[in-house]
């Protein structure tokens, strides 16, 4: 019955080799080896071999083009949504993003805190090494870069793969100053002058934030705003934690109070910290990014119990309002400070000595990691 | 009855094979993806498997590499296409080794051997066993590598979030794709061993047989 289903064998081919006789004792391959043809193309291409394939090859075409209307729909949708967590995921606090629009083709996204704009992103796709490279690449409120990330790649592991490393990508940020020059990896040149180049595209293409504000008629909210909002939540709920935990030591002082306190001195930190780097603005801008995502909540209720242990804070506290007070409108470095307001504590704890804003300070001590 | 005629005429398992177990050492670093990409070959291969042998009759012998080719590419865009829409981070994670599953060795290997000169019906229950054994291989290496390799249990495709089980990954080495190659070493070892020692057995008192 194979026999006959094989119809368009000729009679001199050899028999078809079947898994009965791979499995047989005297399986000989020299018996089923096709015989030597002097023009092995002549039993294939003829009309009805050909004919057979089209008509297969139309028939599977069409079912997956009919198949590919019913799905695209979904699957695009599936795709902005990927994108949009990504995009969620560079604000962090934020709770929305949409697709603004597409401006000169490359897509852009924006990220909203409670309705306000906080920043956008601009996705972006070039090709690397080996495939393409998708990155988004995301702006805060002065239109610098806060932040780059490689959404997928295929770069060699080890080599290319290192464009995904904060090393590499931490160099884009603050990125249309002058000041800022992008060292290229060694080993992956053609993989991060790509990413490279694709920031550079980005910046051509001159988005503005307070346009795109207007445009979309929504209020707007800088980094600082968003972070101290965010910080209140945190910290309502960590002084309660803590209230609890530390019965004994809190029960001397209002726990609230501490809690403000402490936040009011990491501002002043921060601020005095700015003054000492001042050039290296686009640096401290990443720390903004960076810090966000390191729970404040956590670095809140070490400051709680450091006041606790020192009773010498309340002249901080009372130092620390005027140089935390500039209108939040401008969108100077003065404002971003209390988003920073998560590491100099963290010094601080360290050791107790948490007398005078100015001391604790210095220089880029304060600055874990930008050292 | 099928499955049983199926499981006595079938060959060795494809864990002894070692055939087409490129995904299991790329894609199978989450239990989440090990069950994406098993999935995606059961369907595709039963597919392309009825496919293969509802139109064995009218394959031209000389050209059955290429219409294989063209089915199984066929049922793997079809599969890819429909994941796409219903699973978009298990496609993007998958990437590539998702559309390579078209040439995918165990799935010509299949449709060659088996569907080819079978009836659709035992062809489709082919197409499903070997789709199953694929996936507990999988599955086993997902579970092994996930559980050991980062610690965490069920994170989703991307490797974010699942239940932290440990409080460091014990064997990071696993994630890399070396990790996978010496684990699935060690089973075909364990295999090979119970194999030998069944053929063993067989040879001293063939009347069990």
């Amino acid at each position: 019955m194979k026999e006959k289903d094989r119809g368009n064998l000729g009679d001199k081919q050899p028999r078809r080799l079947t898994e009965a006789d791979i499995n047989s004792p005297e399986f000989d391959p020299d018996e089923f080896a096709p015989a030597p043809s002097r023009n092995a193309a002549a039993g294939v291409l003829n009309i009805k071999n050909s004919l057979f394939f089209v008509i297969l090859c139309a028939a599977c075409a069409l079912v997956l083009a009919l198949t590919n209307v019913f799905t695209i729909f979904a699957a695009e949708k599936g795709q902005k949504d990927i994108r949009k967590d990504a995009v969620l995921e560079l604000f962090s606090g934020c709770d929305r993003a949409e697709l603004y629009d597409t401006v000169e083709g490359f897509p852009v996204y924006v990220a909203y805190y409670k309705g306000k704009l906080a920043g956008y992103a601009v996705y972006v796709v070039d090709d690397g090494y080996i495939g393409s490279i998708e990155m988004l690449v995301a702006f805060d409120e002065d239109n610098k870069v806060s932040q780059v990330k490689i959404l997928s790649h295929s770069e060699s592991e080890g080599l290319g793969s290192k464009i995904e490393g904060n090393k590499f990508l931490s160099q884009f940020v603050g990125m249309p100053d002058e000041g800022i020059s992008i060292d290229l990896i060694s080993g992956a040149t053609v993989s991060s002058h790509s990413v490279k180049d694709s920031v550079e595209q980005v910046l051509k293409l001159e988005l503005d934030f307070l346009t795109i504000a207007e445009d979309l008629d929504v209020e707007t909210i800088s980094a600082a705003e968003m972070e101290e909002d965010l910080q209140k939540e945190d910290t309502a709920d960590t002084t309660s934690a803590t209230e609890t935990t530390k019965v004994p030591s809190v029960t001397t002082r209002p726990g609230d109070d501490t809690a403000f306190g402490g936040d009011n001195v990491g501002g002043a930190n921060a601020n005095t910290g700015d003054a000492n780097n001042g050039s290296a603005q686009g640096e401290n801008d990443t720390t903004v990014y960076e810090t966000e995502t390191e729970e404040p909540g956590e670095t809140t209720a070490e400051e709680t119990t450091a006041e606790t242990q020192a009773p010498s804070e309340p002249p901080a506290v009372t130092n620390a309002p005027p140089v935390t007070t500039p209108p939040p409108v401008t969108t100077s470095p003065e404002t971003k400070p209390p988003a920073e307001s998560t590491t100099p504590p963290e010094e601080t704890t360290g050791d107790v000595d948490t007398t005078a804003p100015d001391e604790e300070t210095t220089g880029g001590g304060g600055w874990p990691g930008w050292g | 009855m099928l499955l049983k005629t199926k499981l006595k005429s079938s060959d060795k398992l494809s864990m002894l094979q070692m055939l087409a177990l490129c995904p299991a050492l790329a894609v199978t670093t989450t239990i989440s993806r090990s069950v994406a990409i098993a999935g995606a070959l059961l369907i595709s291969l039963t597919l392309s498997a009825v496919l293969v042998s509802a139109l064995r009759k009218m394959i031209p012998a000389k050209l059955r590499m290429p219409v294989y080719l063209l089915i199984s590419s066929f049922s793997v865009s079809i599969v890819y296409l429909i994941m796409r829409a219903i699973f978009p981070v298990a496609v993007t994670a998958l990437g590539i080794y998702l559309p390579v599953l078209a040439v995918s060795c165990v799935m010509v290997m299949r449709l060659e051997t088996f569907s080819a000169l079978n009836m659709p019906g035992p062809a489709a229950v082919d197409g499903l066993i070997t789709g199953v054994e694929f996936g507990a291989i999988m599955l086993g290496c997902g579970f092994i590598r996930e559980l050991f390799g980062t610690g965490c249990l069920l994170a989703n495709p991307f490797g974010h979030g699942g239940w932290q089980i440990f409080p460091a990954a014990p064997v990071s080495f696993l994630v890399h794709p070396a990790g996978a190659l010496l684990l699935i070493a060690v089973w075909a070892a364990i295999f090979q061993y119970i194999q030998i020692r069944g053929e063993k057995k067989a040879v001293e008192n063939p009347d069990t047989m």
